[in-house]
């Protein structure tokens, strides 16, 4: 019998799955890495507010005054272009609703993650006589 | 590779074989970073919506501790919430019981019942809301004439000795200077595991340790009933002395009680329970709110009612 040069129906299918699946793990590879870098940097920002409301706690009521400060933490400088700021306001009254002595400690910490602003938020509240009081 | 006439040879299906190899290595490999960033993300947001619930947990007990029950607490902008809640009907403990049968034992301090070595236990048997030293009949306040008490764990290797410490307001008649005078005064009581052989160099009470009580008392190696306790009572203080770890103590209104009040110990703490919620992540805080606590220096200081003279 003559032998047919040329591929099969299903050599050319088989190479075009494996092509097609390595065009789309390298498409995926440095889409899963930054989420890898986003998801360090997520961790990163709760530990920072966490050690912020931890420090906060520490202070005695009638030290805590309202106020808006930034937050100086040597790994804010690890996030591409990691801030964050503390806030302390008196307790919303619609929540306390019987003038109780408590403050609301607002954190938020943000950075940028594939150019967009990522925020991590935690609220809290510091009563007179409360925890560590 | 050539035959004997030196015509090539077809090698079919190797170069096939070694790209399926090289492809499922490079698959494996993609797969599980892939898998890696996935998971990753999935913690890292479980975790932060962790830290929100928690955060709401420890303003719902602020609240609760400020303003008292009901306390519910709401960030809608940050997507976390909390609501405080007592463990039973009125959180308070030791409770008092339901219909006339015995207290349950307290295990002090509430919330955590170890002591370290020379750590002190505080139990009031006035009510610590009260007008001390005025009991009023709405006041709960211990007045029966005995009390039990157990210490140290059949688990330690340590036996500890108890250092019993009452503080009462009233006369005492053994007082040389100043008998019958109302006043302040405190009276002190020492046992010892009478196993540990320490009978000669203490002069402790020794007191049997068999161990082996009754739930929710079974860990403890020593019980003693403390007989002829004064009227008026204000707080018991206790201290573990000879341990090299840290040990339970627990006292437990006598029983059976004849009187028409007085039989039980007062509660000591509230225990309060907040749930912070934040998306499907909840996160519990439970803490003991002790109504008043003398401070750590009580048992070293000198109490005069006129100057001090050294």
């Amino acid at each position: 019998m003559k032998e047919e040069k040329g591929f099969s129906l299903v050599e050319s299918l088989l190479v075009v799955v494996i092509i097609g699946s390595v065009v789309l793990l390298i498409a995926n590879i440095p889409n899963a890495l930054m989420l890898i870098a986003k998801s360090r940097h997520v961790s990163l920002a709760r530990e920072i507010a966490v050690k912020q409301i931890e420090d906060k706690r520490t202070i005695n009521y009638v030290n805590l005054v309202n106020d808006n400060s930034p937050i100086t933490d040597t790994r804010l400088s690890i996030m591409p272009e990691g801030s964050g700021t503390v806030e302390v306001t008196d307790c919303d009254p619609s929540i306390c609703t019987n003038g109780e002595d408590i403050k609301q400690v607002t954190v938020t910490v943000s950075w940028r993650d594939n150019n967009k602003i990522q925020t991590i938020t935690l609220k809290t509240m510091i009563g007179e006589g409360g925890i560590n009081q | 590779m050539r035959s004997q006439k030196g015509l090539p040879v077809r090698q079919a299906g190797q170069v096939v074989l070694i790209l399926i190899l090289v492809m499922t290595v490079a698959l494996a490999i993609g797969l599980s970073v892939i898998q890696r960033s996935l998971s990753d993300v999935s913690t890292s947001s479980k975790v932060e919506q962790s830290s929100r619930a928690f955060s709401a947990a420890e303003a719902g007990i602020e609240k609760a501790l400020s303003g008292g029950l009901p306390a519910v607490i709401n960030f809608p902008d940050n997507n976390s919430s909390a609501t405080v809640t007592t463990p039973t009907t009125d959180g308070l403990i030791p409770a008092i019981p339901q219909g006339f049968n015995r207290q349950e034992a307290l295990e002090c301090p509430p919330g955590d019942s170890r002591l370290a070595k020379e750590d002190v236990a505080q139990v009031w048997l006035a009510d610590p809301k009260a007008d001390l030293p005025t009991c009023t009949a709405s006041d709960i306040c211990y007045k029966q004439t005995s009390l039990d008490v157990y210490w140290g764990s059949t688990a330690a290797t340590d036996k500890a000795a108890l250092e019993l410490t009452v503080v009462y307001y009233g006369t005492d008649s053994t007082d040389p200077v100043d008998p019958s005078t109302t006043k302040y005064r405190s009276r002190k009581w020492y046992l010892d595991n009478d196993s540990a052989g320490r009978a000669e160099t203490n002069k402790f009470d020794q007191v049997p340790c068999p161990g082996d009580y009754p739930p929710p008392l079974t860990g403890y190696q020593c019980k003693a009933t403390i007989a002829f306790l004064p009227s008026d009572l204000m707080l018991l203080r206790a201290r573990l002395l000879y341990n090299t770890t840290s040990q339970p103590f627990a006292v437990q209104a006598s029983w059976p009680c004849s009187l028409p009040s007085g039989c039980f110990i007062p509660p000591q703490a509230k225990v309060l329970v907040s749930t912070g919620t934040s998306g499907q992540t909840q996160r519990k805080v439970q803490v003991c709110q002790l109504e008043k606590v003398v401070p750590s220096y009580f048992d070293y200081a000198i109490f005069s009612e006129g100057d001090i003279n050294k």
